[in-house]
Formats: C-alpha cells, sequence, structure tokens
C-alpha cells in the first residue's frame, strides 16, 4: 500500500489507487460500459448519416453503402456493432442492478463474464447477418 | 456510525427521492426508461431489417414505406439522442470540472442531440412519405 511520509513524520496509509489495484471484472463491466457509451455516439452518427443518405436518394445511398462497403468502413462498423452489443446487453445488466437484483460479488462477477462473451457474440451475429444481408 | 438503524432522512425526503442537489431524480428513471424504449426498438429494427431485406436501395425504401417501420425508427432515433445526451451529460459532469467548460460542453451536447432527433425523424418522414 502506497504510504504518505509527510504526515508528521508516520507514515499515514493512502487509499489505494489505479496503479495498484488489482483489476476484477466487475470494474472492467463499469469502464467499458461507460467506453462503450461514448463510441455509441458514433453508432448514433453512422445510423443518422445512414438515413440521410437514404432519403437523399439513391446516388447518396450508393456512396454511403461504398463507404461503409470498404475494408476500414467495416472495420468501423465490426467495432460499433460490438460496442452497441455490449452496451445493449450490459444495459439489461444494469437494469437488474436497479431492480436490486444480482447485486452480491459473486453473482456480479459471473454476469459480468456472461455480458462481456454474449457482448461480443452479439456483435459478431449482427456483423455476420448483415454481411449476409447485403449478399442476398 | 454509531447506531446502524439511525437514519437522519425524514420519510418526506425519501418519499422525494432527492439528495443534496434536491434534483436529479428524474435524470436517472428517465436514462432508464429510454434505455428500455430503446433497447426494443433497436432489437425490433436490427432484426427486421438484417433478416427481411437485402440492403439495397430498393429494399431499405420499401422497409422506411411501413409506418410501423418508420413510427419505431423514428423512436430508435429520438431515444437514442435523448440517451445519448443524458450519458454523455453524466461523462462531462465526472471529468470537467470548470464550470464554463462544463456548460458549454453540456450545451452543445444537448444541441446535438437536438439537432440528431430533428434529422432523423424529418428524414424517416421524407422517406415515409415517398422520397
Amino acid at each position: 500500500m502506497a504510504v504518505n511520509s509527510k504526515a508528521g513524520g508516520k507514515a499515514r496509509p493512502l487509499s489505494p489507487h489505479l496503479q495498484i489495484w488489482r483489476w476484477h471484472v466487475t470494474m472492467a463491466t463499469s469502464i467499458l460500459h461507460r467506453a462503450t457509451g461514448v463510441a455509441n455516439s458514433v453508432a448514433l452518427l453512422l445510423l443518422i448519416a445512414w438515413i440521410c443518405s437514404l432519403a437523399d436518394g439513391e446516388e447518396s445511398y450508393a456512396s454511403f453503402q461504398s463507404l461503409v462497403g470498404s475494408p476500414f468502413g467495416k472495420l468501423v462498423l465490426f467495432g460499433v456493432l460490438i460496442s452497441v452489443s455490449y452496451h445493449l446487453w450490459n444495459g439489461v445488466r444494469h437494469l437488474f442492478f436497479n431492480l436490486g437484483i444480482g447485486l452480491s460479488k459473486d453473482v456480479a462477477s459471473k454476469t459480468g463474464w456472461g455480458v462481456i462473451i454474449i457482448g461480443a457474440l452479439g456483435g459478431v451475429l449482427l456483423f455476420v447477418l448483415g454481411l449476409m444481408a447485403a449478399g442476398r | 456510525m454509531a447506531n446502524p438503524n439511525s437514519d437522519l432522512r425524514t420519510p418526506l425526503s425519501k418519499a422525494r427521492g432527492n439528495g443534496a442537489s434536491g434534483h436529479g431524480t428524474e435524470h436517472v428513471i428517465h436514462q432508464r426508461a429510454l434505455a428500455v424504449g430503446l433497447g426494443i426498438g433497436f432489437a425490433y429494427c436490427a432484426f427486421s431489417i438484417l433478416l427481411g431485406t437485402n440492403l439495397s436501395y430498393g429494399a431499405m425504401t420499401e422497409w422506411f414505406h411501413s409506418a410501423l417501420n418508420s413510427t419505431i425508427m423514428a423512436l430508435v432515433v429520438i431515444c437514442s439522442a435523448f440517451h445519448f445526451a443524458l450519458g454523455v451529460q453524466v461523462v462531462i459532469e465526472d471529468y470537467i470540472h470548470k464550470a464554463t467548460t462544463k456548460i458549454i460542453l453540456t450545451l452543445g451536447t444537448n444541441f446535438l442531440a437536438a439537432i440528431i432527433a430533428m434529422c432523423g425523424v424529418f428524414t424517416i418522414l421524407k422517406i415515409y412519405l415517398g422520397a
């Protein structure tokens, strides 16, 4: 534990901070929820751009499609879908928390791993469904 | 606390549900309510579009010509915009402590959310009415 030697010559304990704090899954899910929440702003802008291009006509829609269909566009879309999926599933976990369910250390850790895995799989599923739909 | 059963909050204070600032409970409740609506609407739109269309221009305009689809997509856009504004506001309040910067960023976030919501609704309406 970090100590502060200045206080009256006697070493005083300081609260542990990020550098020496052991990572645990509930901490990771909380940080990821905020990070994906901010990242989802990009998803929202993409959604609006998609709808705008559709409203603007066939030409605009085609250029939007070629932009998102490019390798970089696909990479961004893949990341955004995982972000949205994780935020959605962890959001459901938070709704249960708000009802007072699943707050024990053991259950919160298990559901934490659960939403990380289901969130990632859900993003992959959406991406694959998108590729399949575009290929129809 | 010496006595774990002692509670300094009055019943009226608990019923109002407010903390020291005297407001903010509605922020939490709105964020949850928007999240529920958003989750359901997103799931509907995602699976309806990904399983029922080929994402082409023709298929998508046809999808938006359904009043049900257009309504749900418009609600998703509106809920997203408000959920975004409330969520980003919390992030700003956590990390930005200078009052003027905080106010400008929060104001900007809310303006952006309003633009996003309006833009989404009007463009969806344009497609629905046959653009």
